[in-house]
């Protein structure tokens, strides 16, 4: 019993730890007076605030396009390298490469990245954010589709064949259908990843268009006005429902 | 096998996977409307044969024809063959409907022919009601049904099934054996099943072939393989065999075979089956249910059988049947099977008794490619 106690209380801690900021956050955008040391009343004022800020709205949109484009043709991309890895070529070799841009550190990837652009005189723009998250996203499609994939009984495959559909039918009638969830988890990811992925999108973006993260970043400098607190409730939200949509698909169980 | 008429024709094919060799120069005809088994144990290639017709893998030397056709470099989804997979291989996001209209589909049949074939297809394999179910809710039984159901629905030249009970518990087994029988001869399409289970192919084959390391031994009706094996491996394989082997010896014009200081009569017409001659390695496969056993001082000395006296040192009880293990004084052991005793048995481990077998009921075979002379280890520990 005792020992239950301590255990109950030291998770208490870790959690508070971990989520007690992000809790604070959430309540300071629901505060009117705007300050994070005097409590002014519930209100729904900064929320306000925010549809009337273009720029944080405009940097917003850019986010979403970014991520909405990087995560399209991960998906694409990565359920093809994972089918590729799985089926044709098993190497530990290729896997580690191909798992290598989910673990080098950020920094090192956007300068590489920074260095490339200018070599081949790409202006920096969304397009180049766009392709900067591609090469991370794909990765993470990829794992996931991969882990799919691992249940897969290819003798399906062979059944559809063998019933007069052609490999490419095949793909579509049989085995997308059944990697689907996979490949959704690994979108929702991919998208949440980029959504608020901050060194990367810093190095490659242009001057003009930042992302949000790049915004706030550049609004802290100066002094957070308090509806930067409500578009991060925003924003922790969206992120919240995509993980856990994407948890839900991750898993095996209540698919069949 | 009236009215036989080739359906496939498989030519000298040879398929290697690395150094294993699964297939080795097979040459071998079905008919049309035939039931066909490839029957041996795993990594005998039988498998891999199967394939081959499937299309799912390729020869690497030889040819497969269909009607006269070559149908080696065509397809899979492009030939007039389905297959049944062990696993069954059910698509588990469509319905049991959805499942066997899926080839039928592929073709751009109109809907309603679709829809009237899926429905008789239902209606054969009884389970008229089940055709919105998703494949996870279906028994076993039911899984190969509408597995067999998807493969036939399409009315192919020649139906693959690949341990086709395998997965089925054995009550189900001994069931679906019949069931597979009749649907066969009311669809009357060819049925080529792969299996390892000997008791299975010679139930439901009308021929089978007998396979061993990529290389078929012998091609025949059921009873042939029992009764007239072309090799020892054959008849250890098929059944249960007990197995001399010697050198034969022509005596005043009879058959002999030698044992170390001991001469077995053999059958003329079984020396001339193979072709064998004075001298030429051999072995008398008798089936326990052919030799007899009788108390030591019952029978004289005949021309017309084989006898040996022994010690019973088994005994069990099958039901149907008692099982003996008997030994002679030197070592040489026989498997005897008694039919219909009922009540206990006339002999007790430790009596000394009369084995033997009528020289017809003594089977030959060549043995100079397998020198194994010894009963496999197995006869005696299956009475266990």
């Amino acid at each position: 019993m005792r020992l239950r106690t301590w255990l109950r209380l030291h998770s208490t801690l870790v959690y508070a730890f971990l989520y007690g900021p992000i809790v604070m956050l959430v309540i300071l955008s629901f505060n009117r007076s705007g300050l994070p040391t005097a409590w002014g009343g519930f209100s729904l004022h900064w929320y306000r605030e925010l549809l009337h800020n273009e720029a944080l709205l405009n940097a917003a949109l850019n986010s979403v396009l970014v991520a909405a484009g990087s995560t399209l043709v991960s998906a694409v991309f990565g359920t093809l390298l994972a089918m590729g890895l799985e089926r044709i070529a098993r190497s530990l070799v290729l896997d580690a490469f191909v798992f290598l841009p989910m673990i080098i550190p950020d920094i090192v990837l956007a300068i590489a990245l920074l260095s490339f652009f200018t070599l081949i005189e790409l202006p920096l723009s969304l397009l180049t954010i766009t392709v900067s998250h591609i090469v991370f996203n794909i990765a993470f499609v990829a794992a996931i589709v991969r882990t799919r994939l691992s249940y897969f009984d290819n003798t399906l495959e062979e059944a559809s064949l063998d019933l007069g559909a052609p490999p490419l039918k095949t793909f579509f009638n049989v085995t997308l259908p059944l990697i689907l969830p996979g490949v959704l988890a690994g979108s929702l990811l991919a998208f949440t990843i980029s959504l608020d992925e901050f060194v990367i999108a810093f190095f490659t973006a242009g001057p003009s268009q930042p992302t949000l993260p790049i915004l706030i970043y550049s609004m802290v400098r100066f002094g957070v006005t308090p509806d930067v607190n409500a578009l991060a409730t925003v924003v922790l939200s969206v992120s919240a429902l995509l993980i856990l949509i994407s948890q839900r698909l991750g898993g095996t169980e209540g698919f069949f | 096998m009236n009215g036989w008429r080739e359906l496939i024709r498989i030519e000298n094919v040879t398929k290697r996977f690395g150094s294993t060799v699964a297939a080795d120069h097979i040459t071998l005809s079905i008919g049309e409307g035939e039931f066909f088994a490839l029957l041996g144990p795993s990594g005998c290639g039988k498998t891999t044969l199967l394939r081959m017709l499937a299309g799912f893998e390729t020869p690497d030397s030889g040819c497969i024809f269909l009607d006269g056709k070559d149908l080696t470099a065509v397809r899979p989804w492009k030939r007039p063959v389905n297959m049944m997979f062990q696993s069954y291989a059910l698509f588990p996001h469509m319905n049991v409907y959805d499942n066997i209209a899926y080839g039928l589909r592929q073709e751009g049949l109109p809907a309603a022919e679709i829809d009237r074939r899926v429905r008789n297809a239902l209606e054969l394999i009884g389970l008229p009601d089940l055709a919105k179910r998703k494949p996870g809710s279906l028994s076993g039984g039911q899984k190969q049904r509408v597995a067999l159901a998807r493969a036939i629905v399409k009315q192919p030249r020649v139906l693959l099934l690949d341990e086709p009970l395998a997965a089925l518990d054995r009550k189900l087994r001994v069931e679906m054996r019949l069931e597979l029988k009749r649907l066969q001869s009311e669809v009357g399409i060819a049925f080529v099943f792969v299996t390892h289970d000997q008791e299975e192919a010679l139930t439901m084959a009308d021929r089978a072939a007998v396979m061993k390391d990529g290389r078929i031994m012998q091609v025949g009706t059921p009873e042939e393989l029992y009764t007239r094996p072309a090799n020892l491996y054959v008849a250890q394989f098929i059944g249960e065999a007990n197995v001399i082997g010697g050198r034969l010896e022509c005596i005043e014009s009879e058959w002999l075979l030698r044992q170390d200081t001991h001469l077995f009569r053999v059958s003329g017409a079984e020396v001339r089956r193979h072709g064998l001659m004075q001298g030429s390695l051999a072995a008398i496969v008798v089936r326990p249910e052919r030799m007899f056993i009788a108390s030591a001082s019952s029978v004289a000395e005949r021309k017309d059988y084989n006898g040996l006296s022994a010690r019973v040192i088994e005994i069990a009880y099958l039901g149907s049947a008692y099982n003996f293990v008997v030994q002679t004084d030197e070592g040489r052991r026989f498997f005897v099977q008694v039919q219909g005793a009922e009540g206990s048995p006339s002999y007790r481990v430790g009596d000394v008794v009369m084995v033997g077998w009528g020289v017809e009921q003594g089977i030959l075979v060549p043995m100079d490619e397998f020198g194994n002379t010894n009963p496999p280890e197995g006869i005696a520990n299956k009475l266990r």
